[in-house]
Parts: structure tokens; C-alpha cells; sequence
């Protein structure tokens, strides 16, 4: 991922935004207007968590639409990524919420409060 | 791939050997490169049986997502192909990283795979976050 990272600018921009923020969705839409159901439902989750977090809409661009998807071999959106890493897409965010795994993962890395 | 997959200090090594079949055996002679992938997928598959619990062999599965393969060197029917497979150090997300080395009876590198695997449950076919456990089952 590294190499690839250095040589697609789509890919540089991804690494720098999920480098520079904890927490980042990739979604289609933005937080305040999600454009699909999946999203929309990672959305309202990381909101009831209470969690700060960065929505970055892949539908701007066709680039960063199958960049996402090239940066991370996920081939669906949303992707959710705390902290640098990948954590899944909208199955494995709903899951997470639901066993309390997402909320534990959010307090040990600090970025909501126990 | 260009530089020689070797399993960092200290990881959990698996081990299998594979004497290659006259099947295994293409029109240049020697094992056929879709063979050494088969070897791979066998080498991860019997290391997360002979690690892992049953019951988390009953509620878990893999399935591919990538592999990547370099192949260097021939092996032919009567030699005997020794395989080594250990995984990434952390897990990503759903995605867990899994390297093989199959060498010959010399140590040499005949085909080397970087495989990534996606975890998932048995139960929803769904993808799941690799769960610190597993990691440390294969660690």
C-alpha cells in the first residue's frame, strides 16, 4: 500500500486524511446528507457513539470513488478507519456497535469517553 | 514481491512439506504454477485447523481477497517441496495478511505468496473484524 500510496495521488490523499484525522468515514454523501443507506446507518452509529469524526464523500470524484476501494482491496462504502487503520465497511460497523466491540475500540483508542 | 520472504523473529512458523503428484505435473515438466497456490491455501487452511479451537473453527471461516505470487524456481516430479507460512503481525480491519515460502530441498525459494484473507462468520457469511484472540492464535 505503501508504494501505491506514493505513486497515486489518490491514494496520498486518502493516507494523509485518515493520517491527520482519528477518525474518517468514506461514504457516499456527506454526514448531514448521507446518499445511501449503508452510509447513512454508519452515520447514525458513530453519531450515537458520540464521536467526532471526518465524512469524506467519494462521490466528488470517480477517483477517490474506486481509489477507496483500490488503497484498502475493500470493495465496498462506507469504510470506516480509526486512527490510520481500516476498520471494515457498513456490516462489520453495525456488528461492532451491536456486541459493544465498536464503543470499547473507540475508548481504549481515547477518542470518546468510558 | 522483490526481496526473499523470511518470518520475522519470533513469529509462530507452520510448516508443511508437499511431494508433488504426476498431475501437479504441466507440458514444461515441472509443478505447474497454479499448484504452489493450492499449496498455500492448504498451508493456511491446516495452520488456523491446528491452531484455532473447533468451535472457532465452527463459527469462523476465511476467504480469499488477494494473492500475490513470485515464483523463482522449478520442482519436479521427486522432489520435495517445503513449505513455511506465518502471518502479518496485526490483523486490518476484516483483512489478515498471510505469507508462504515454499522452498526446495536446498533452502531455495521455488514460490513465495503474500495472500490476504478476510475473516468472516459462519453463521451471516457476513465479514467481522479480526478479534485480538485470533490474532494471537496465529502469534
Amino acid at each position: 500500500m505503501t508504494d501505491a500510496a506514493t505513486a497515486n495521488p489518490v491514494h496520498g490523499f486518502i493516507s494523509k486524511t485518515v493520517a491527520d484525522h482519528p477518525v474518517v468515514l468514506f461514504m457516499k454523501g456527506v454526514p448531514e446528507e448521507p446518499r445511501c443507506g449503508f452510509s447513512a446507518v454508519s452515520v447514525q452509529i458513530l453519531d450515537h457513539l458520540g464521536v467526532d469524526f471526518v465524512g469524506v464523500d467519494v462521490l466528488q470524484s470517480d477517483a477517490l470513488r474506486e481509489g477507496i476501494k483500490s488503497f484498502t482491496d475493500w470493495p465496498t462504502i462506507p469504510q470506516l478507519y480509526v486512527k490510520g487503520e481500516f476498520v471494515g465497511g457498513c456490516d462489520i460497523i453495525r456488528e461492532m456497535f451491536g456486541s459493544g466491540e465498536l464503543k470499547t475500540l473507540l475508548e481504549e483508542q481515547g477518542l470518546i469517553s468510558a | 514481491m522483490s526481496r526473499l520472504l523470511e518470518p520475522p523473529e519470533g513469529r509462530q512458523v507452520f510448516a508443511l512439506t508437499f511431494e508433488p503428484t504426476p498431475d501437479d505435473i504441466d507440458e514444461n515438466g515441472h509443478v505447474n504454477n497454479v499448484v504452489y497456490l493450492r499449496w498455500a491455501q492448504d498451508m493456511g487452511v491446516a495452520h488456523w485447523a491446528s491452531r484455532a479451537p473447533a468451535e472457532a473453527q465452527a463459527q469462523w471461516a476465511w476467504i480469499a481477497l488477494r494473492h500475490e505470487i513470485d515464483y523463482r524456481r522449478e520442482l519436479k516430479l521427486g522432489q520435495t517441496a517445503y513449505g513455511r507460512t506465518w502471518v502479518a503481525e496485526q490483523a486490518e480491519g476484516p483483512r489478515f495478511d498471510r505469507f508462504i515460502r515454499i522452498d526446495d530441498a536446498e533452502g531455495q525459494m521455488c514460490a513465495q505468496v503474500v495472500t490476504t484473507w478476510v475473516l468472516i462468520e459462519q453463521a451471516t457469511r457476513r465479514p467481522r473484524r479480526v478479534p485480538d484472540w485470533i490474532t494471537g492464535v496465529f502469534t
